[in-house]
C-alpha cells in the first residue's frame, strides 16, 4: 500500500539526500540540485488533495 | 548511471513508435450523460488526460476501486515497464503525469525535462527487499559479489542505501544490471549473491531458497523512499488538464484509501490503455516493483 502525502520541504530534502546518495557512491559524476522539481504554486493547489 | 538527456530522447523515440502501435480503448458511456458531468465539473468537453504508469497497476488500482467511474474527461493509461521508461514518455511528449520512485525523479531533474512534482506517497510496509543467496547473513559479505539492481530505478536507490549501511558503496559490488522483471531469474540462476526483489520475486525466491535471508527492504532503509507523481509544465499550464489532473489526483486518493464512488445509474467510464512492452506475468503488489 501507498500512502499520499502532501510535499513539504522533508519532502524535498529526502530527494536531495537520494542524490547525495547516489553520488557519493560514485553512480553519478557530481550531485545536482531537485529544487527545480517542486514550485510552490503547484504545491499549494494540489497538496489539498492528499492532505491526510 | 542514470541515463543522459540524450539517451533519455533516444528510448523515447524508440517508444514513439511502439506506442504507436499498441494502443486499444474502451468506451461504455453515454454522449448526454457525459456532456452533463463534464459541465458539471468544470472540466471543458473533450478534455484528454494521459497518465504513465507501471505494469498496469494505477489502472488496476483504480478500476478495481470503482474510481474510473463518471470521469469528465478521457482518460489514457500510457503503460511502462520502470521508471525510466516514465521518464522516456515524458520527454516524448506522450504523457501528462507519472508515477515514478524517486531516483527515476532524480533523473527526470538530471534530464532537465519539463516537469514539476505534484504529489508524493510513502509506502506503508516493505514492497522491495534486498534479498541474498543462503549462507549469505549480512550486507557487509556482498563487498566484491554480483548483485542485481536495475541502473535509474527505485530498485538502484534501494541498493545503495543497504549498501551504505555497511559501508559500502556501488564501487564495492558488480552491478548485475537487468530488467526489473529479471532481477527474480538472475537470483535464481545464481548469477548474482544478491538481488532487490518485488514481492512476489521474493516468495518465488524464498519458496525454493527456505535459507534466503531478506538483508534490507524500503520500509527500513534510509533517507525515506517516496513515490513521484510528476507532470508536464505543459500539463500544468493548461487549466483543463490541470483541473483533470486533480480530479484524476482526488481519484487516486481515493482508491488508496479504499472509499468507493457514490453508485450510478450510468457508466460514464471512458479510459484506454497502451503499453511499450509485451504482456508478461504482472506482479499486483503495490507499489510497482520497479517504479
Amino acid at each position: 500500500m501507498l500512502n499520499p502525502l502532501p510535499i513539504t520541504a522533508a519532502v524535498q530534502q529526502s530527494l536531495q539526500m537520494v542524490v547525495g546518495l547516489i553520488a557519493s557512491a560514485g553512480a553519478i559524476p557530481a550531485s545536482f540540485s531537485v529544487a527545480s522539481l517542486f514550485s510552490p504554486d503547484v504545491t499549494s493547489y494540489f497538496n489539498p488533495i492528499v492532505q491526510p | 548511471m542514470p541515463r543522459s538527456r540524450a539517451s533519455v530522447i533516444a528510448v523515447s523515440l524508440a517508444l514513439v513508435g511502439v506506442l504507436a502501435a499498441c494502443s486499444s480503448g474502451i468506451s461504455t458511456s453515454s454522449q448526454s450523460t457525459q456532456d452533463a458531468v463534464k459541465k458539471a465539473s468544470g472540466i471543458p468537453a473533450g478534455t484528454v488526460l494521459n497518465i504513465g504508469d507501471q505494469q498496469q497497476l494505477l489502472a488496476t488500482l483504480l478500476q478495481a476501486s470503482g474510481q474510473l467511474r463518471g470521469l469528465p474527461y478521457t482518460l489514457n493509461f500510457v503503460q511502462f515497464g520502470s521508471g525510466p521508461l516514465v521518464d522516456a514518455g515524458f520527454a516524448a511528449n506522450r504523457i501528462d503525469a507519472g508515477f515514478m520512485g524517486d531516483l527515476p525523479a532524480t533523473v527526470a531533474v538530471s534530464s532537465h525535462l519539463p516537469v514539476k512534482a505534484v504529489a508524493v506517497a510513502l509506502p506503508v510496509g516493505a514492497s522491495l527487499f534486498l534479498v541474498a543467496q543462503p549462507g549469505i547473513n549480512s550486507i557487509a559479505q556482498l563487498k566484491g559479489k554480483p548483485v542485481a539492481y536495475t541502473t535509474g530505478t527505485a530498485q538502484q536507490a534501494l541498493a545503495l542505501r543497504a549498501l551504505g549501511q555497511a559501508g559500502l558503496t556501488q564501487k564495492d559490488v558488480h552491478q548485475v544490471d537487468v530488467t526489473l522483471q529479471q532481477l527474480g531469474t538472475v537470483l535464481q540462476s545464481g548469477a548474482a549473491d544478491a538481488s532487490i526483489l518485488s514481492v512476489q520475486q521474493k516468495i518465488d525466491f524464498q519458496e525454493t531458497h527456505p535459507g534466503a535471508k531478506v538483508l534490507a527492504t524500503n520500509a527500513t532503509a534510509k533517507p525515506p523512499s517516496y513515490d513521484y507523481v510528476l507532470a508536464t509544465t505543459s500539463a500544468l499550464a493548461s487549466p483543463a488538464r490541470k483541473a483533470a489532473l486533480a480530479d484524476f489526483l482526488k481519484r487516486y486518493v481515493a482508491a488508496i484509501k479504499g472509499r468507493r464512488p457514490a453508485p450510478t445509474s450510468t457508466s460514464t467510464t471512458t479510459t484506454s490503455t497502451s503499453s511499450t512492452r509485451p504482456r508478461r506475468r504482472q506482479n499486483r503488489s503495490w507499489p510497482p516493483a520497479g517504479c
